[in-house]
């Protein structure tokens, strides 16, 4: 339906904060979508949480007419747990625009989203943004990003995306620099799923960019992975809302709907074909996107699991990434182990069931996946560290890694390769981008991410570290097994793997932290933490002897009845284990690693 | 019954571990306004109530000659009770007294080691013996201190009896946020328990009736006013952070003399750090854990069903239904075991 010649589809990759939305809002008052003082600060975050934390979680196409042309602006996220969706993103696109915030210069996730802008071979605009700023580095950014562009020289449009400032400038840039779609209006139907959501009213909806052919309502389509046919009910593209077109053709990015009910049956990667009329081939997609982290929930009463199931399904609805199946743990009855793309996701999973679906949940601590090869000769994926086998029955165990980009000021060079020694890194490459900061790339176990490192990484940088990281497979591991035992019961749901040579040190650091967020019970809480077969570490809790608002008068009724509502609410967030309670803290402070006395 | 409250926020000096509202080294000026403005201010309070309490910060500290304006300002009550510190016990202080039937007397402690960690000066037990002729007396005291000794207490407590004091108030101490004791004491985890029951045991095995979490008195010397706090009822309250509860509403003054004052002498009411209508749910759950405070008397269902109708009484049992820190009969609910009051209090919360 539109003269391919003048579209772009672009998008814009950043590291956070680096003003990337606040570009966007600019693209989007310039195309007349929105008017300056209407525009809600980052308008592309749709989420109430996004907004809140400032972060873009789900990527937004956004069609934007300037001048006679068409631009296609597809967010990217730009939280690390959430980088499989810049690929996917990328996918859609011939160009990307790259924003680096002229104060800070270059960081990992610049790094990270510009390698896979590149591996997608996408036209690179560079943007330096921040230009109006006192502590602006303009120079020394341009080299930096050269350098990591591979260039000799580049030269970067200048902007303030606050104050507009060169955005006119870069809108021309892209026009000249981006190529326009390539692609033919008649060839069959090869359209890119590259996300899905859903709509109450459409049901599942995919996020397509046309790479061939047209597709319009009527059309009876499939995917190339299988699947069952479907009728689309509606194509359209994304204004700020969903505006439904005749039709879509090669090149245009938009929606279609086809009355599909279940997310799942939208392979998110995959190609959509016309089913009378097959492409030859799909367009290469990415791999599917896996949860990398696991975490078992618990409802704090175990009459509400099955709002809990239900729940977690109308999640699913939007969140392919989020697995679950129900388990059954010894200690807390019904749950379910969910997986997870990271901990950012898991903690925005666990607060939108409480916000939203006002569950009270105590979730454990999050593990990564095992491989295990017994002896007898079968292969395991483990996902729960309780049903890890006898150590007596394992040959091979392997744990994932990730390969992490830190860019740090050299002055804290010394601290961060500790860090990653300490976490049992491997480097791989370290290179000074500028006359004082350094790329440094790590070969890490990811369990060692999952843990507080990024705490770590931040206060022993003084917050100037940024990382990214990827996921590189699985690599052997040496683990073993730390198990906790409740006044000689035990709590499954909290069971650890641990390096070998760290089980000593892990297991007294498991019982002194569960020392300190077990409050104290009516019975003495005996702790005892149990690895190799043996009890290597104790702790106990002595019992509560009272528990009494001694003093209670006339000017302090409001104030005693607050304290009373505060101590019953707290209760709600523990979960009654062999007549012990255990908060959700306990759960979290097993991660911990190292205890402070 | 109805009950009027006031609060004197000045102190000669702020004691390290209390957080109510006072201010100290004000200059003299300052009790002067005060008093006109409450003055002013008793024209909203009835004429007569039942029970009249002046506490603080430190009541004396206005000064006698304000007292001496204040007192015919004051509604007529049968019980009117004045806080005392030991240092507020001297001759020239007799005359505001003699205005009052009975007198709390912050004790805290006759052992010199807790006086000196809790800066407070002694009372000489012959002191009280006199006030005792004249006044029904009540003393305050502190258990839990550091460097207190089980000895201490014990000696504190028996002391009291010998005097023939009829009525005991024995606290814990707390550590405030925002105290001068925080910041040395914030982790100090009292919790002996066993003293507390030994507290008990001594002073019921000698007359007293412990009839409130923390209070013992001699059968006739229980405090009306505050039993007007435990059973719920009405008292009006003036002063800066002064708490009232009339008709179903709460309120609690600003906690900021100068604001208070000001907006008297400015002929506006002083504003409300706190105004809460309460709903009837909201009062009957404050009814019940203000009466479940006292140990002997409990949530009356007579009482109950007067106030708020028949079906209130099976709310209340039902929301008791399975914790074993209260016991319900026919007529009451009483908690079972008071060291675990909160816990016997959240069924209602």
């Amino acid at each position: 339906m539109s003269d391919k010649s003048k579209i772009r589809n672009f998008s814009i990759i950043a590291h956070i904060d680096h003003g990337k939305s606040t570009l966007a809002d600019r693209f989007l008052e310039l195309s007349g979508l929105v008017r300056r003082e209407k525009l809600q600060k980052q308008m592309l975050d749709s989420m109430d949480l996004e907004r809140e934390r400032g972060i873009t979680i789900k990527s937004h196409p956004v069609r934007l007419t300037i001048g006679d042309y068409i631009f296609n602006l597809i967010d990217t996220p730009g939280h690390v747990d959430f980088s499989y969706e810049v690929s996917r993103s990328l996918a859609a696109c011939e160009g990307a625009v790259l924003l680096v915030d002229a104060t800070q210069g270059v960081e990992a996730q610049t790094v990270a989203h510009a390698y896979k802008a590149m591996e997608h071979n996408l036209t690179i605009v560079p943007v330096i943004n921040k230009i109006d700023l006192p502590s602006a580095d303009i120079e020394s950014t341009k080299s930096a990003m050269a350098q990591l562009l591979g260039k000799d020289d580049i030269e970067p449009v200048l902007v303030s995306a606050k104050d507009g400032t060169g955005v006119d400038e870069l809108i021309q840039r892209l026009i000249n620099e981006i190529p326009a779609p390539s692609g033919n209006e008649d060839g069959p139907l090869q359209a890119l799923v590259f996300d899905a959501f859903y709509d109450n009213y459409k049901g599942v909806v995919s996020v397509v960019r046309i790479f061939n052919g047209e597709i319009k309502a009527g059309d009876l389509i499939k995917f190339w992975s299988g699947g069952t046919v479907s009728e689309v009910i509606e194509v359209g593209v994304f204004e700020l809302k969903m505006v439904p077109v005749e039709k879509l053709t090669a090149g245009d990015v938009g929606y279609v709907a086809a009355n599909i009910r279940d997310i799942r049956e939208v392979p998110v990667g995959d190609t959509m074909t016309l089913a009378s009329q097959p492409s030859d081939n799909p367009i290469p997609g990415f791999s599917p996107m896996k949860p990398m982290v696991f975490a078992s929930m618990y409802p704090t009463e175990n009459e509400d699991f099955e709002r809990l199931r239900e729940s977690l399904k109308k999640l699913q609805l939007n969140d392919a990434a989020l697995t679950f199946e129900p388990e059954n743990s010894q200690a807390f009855g019904p749950g379910f182990r969910c997986g997870f793309l990271g901990l950012l996701h898991m903690d925005i999973v666990r607060e939108r069931l409480e916000r939203e679906f006002d569950l009270d949940l105590i979730l454990t601590s999050p593990n990564v996946e095992y491989h295990v090869l017994t002896r007898a000769g079968d292969y395991l994926e483990i996902r729960n560290p309780a049903d890890f086998p006898d150590f007596s029955e394992v040959e091979l165990v392997e744990e994932p890694f990730i390969r992490g980009t830190v860019v740090v000021p050299s002055a804290y060079l010394g601290n961060v390769i500790q860090l990653c020694e300490n976490r049992r890194g491997k480097m791989v490459q370290m290179d000074y981008i500028s006359q004082d900061r350094v790329l440094l790339k790590y070969d890490l176990p990811f369990s060692e991410i999952i843990t507080d490192f990024y705490d770590q990484l931040k206060s022993m940088t003084r917050g100037y570290a940024s990382f990214d990281y990827e996921h590189i497979g699985f690599r052997e591991a040496d683990v073993d097994k730390i198990e906790v035992f409740i006044n000689g019961r035990k709590l499954d749901a909290i069971t650890l793997l641990v390096p070998k040579e760290e089980v000593m040190r892990s297991a007294r650091s498991v019982a002194l932290n569960l020392k300190r967020t077990i409050p104290k019970q009516l019975v003495e809480v005996v702790i005892q933490v149990k690895a190799g077969g043996k009890i290597v570490a104790r702790e106990t809790v002595k019992p509560l002897r009272k528990d009494v608002l001694a003093k209670c008068y006339g000017g302090d009724v409001s104030r005693k009845k607050k304290l009373l509502e505060k101590q019953k609410a707290g209760k709600k967030r523990m979960r009654q284990f062999n007549q012990v309670d255990i908060p959700q803290e306990a759960f979290l402070s097993v991660l911990k690693a190292d205890s402070d006395s | 019954m109805t009950g009027f409250y006031l609060h004197v926020p000045f102190c000669h000096e702020r004691c390290p571990f209390c957080d109510y509202y006072s201010v100290s080294h004000m200059p003299p000026k300052w009790s002067d306004r005060y008093t006109d403005a409450i003055i002013k201010q008793l024209d909203g309070v009835p004429k007569e109530v039942d029970t009249l309490y002046a506490g603080g910060g430190t009541p004396l500290c206005l000064g006698v000659s304000n007292w001496k304006r204040l007192v015919s300002y004051l509604p007529k009550a049968r019980e009117r009770t004045i806080e005392l510190n030991p240092e507020d016990i001297k001759p020239e202080n007799m005359p505001v007294l003699e205005n009052f039937t009975r007198l709390s007397i912050g004790v805290q402690s006759f052992s010199d080691n807790v006086l000196s960690v809790l800066k407070r000066s002694k009372v000489g037990f012959s002191t009280l013996l006199d006030l005792k002729t004249q006044w029904q007396i009540s003393v305050d005291l502190l258990i839990g201190v550091p460097r207190q000794t089980r000895e201490d207490v014990k000696r504190d407590i028996l002391s009291v009896v010998a005097l023939g004091i009829p009525h005991i108030s024995v606290y814990p101490l707390e550590i405030h946020e925002g105290t001068p004791f925080w910041s040395v004491y914030k982790d100090w985890d009292w919790d002996d328990a066993d003293l507390m029951l030994e507290i008990e045991q001594f002073l019921t095995e000698r007359g007293y009736e412990h009839y409130e979490i923390s209070n013992y008195a001699r059968p006739g010397y229980q405090c009306l006013h505050n039993k007007i706090y435990w059973h719920d009822e009405d008292y009006y309250a003036l002063g800066p952070s002064a708490a009232g509860y009339v008709g179903g509403v709460r309120y609690k003054w600003i906690s900021n003399i100068r604001h208070y004052i000001e907006s008297i002498e400015q002929n506006k009411e002083p504003p409300y750090e706190e105004y809460e209508e309460m709903s009837l749910v909201d009062q009957l759950s404050e009814y019940a854990i203000m009466n479940l405070r006292l140990l002997q008397e409990g949530i009356r269902r007579q009482d109950v069903e007067n106030r708020f109708g028949p079906s209130a009484w099976d709310t209340l049992v039902k929301q008791a239904n399975g914790n074993t820190f209260l016991s319900v009969s026919d007529s009451s609910i009483k908690v079972s075991n008071w060291l675990f009051f909160n816990r016997a209090a959240e069924s209602f919360v």
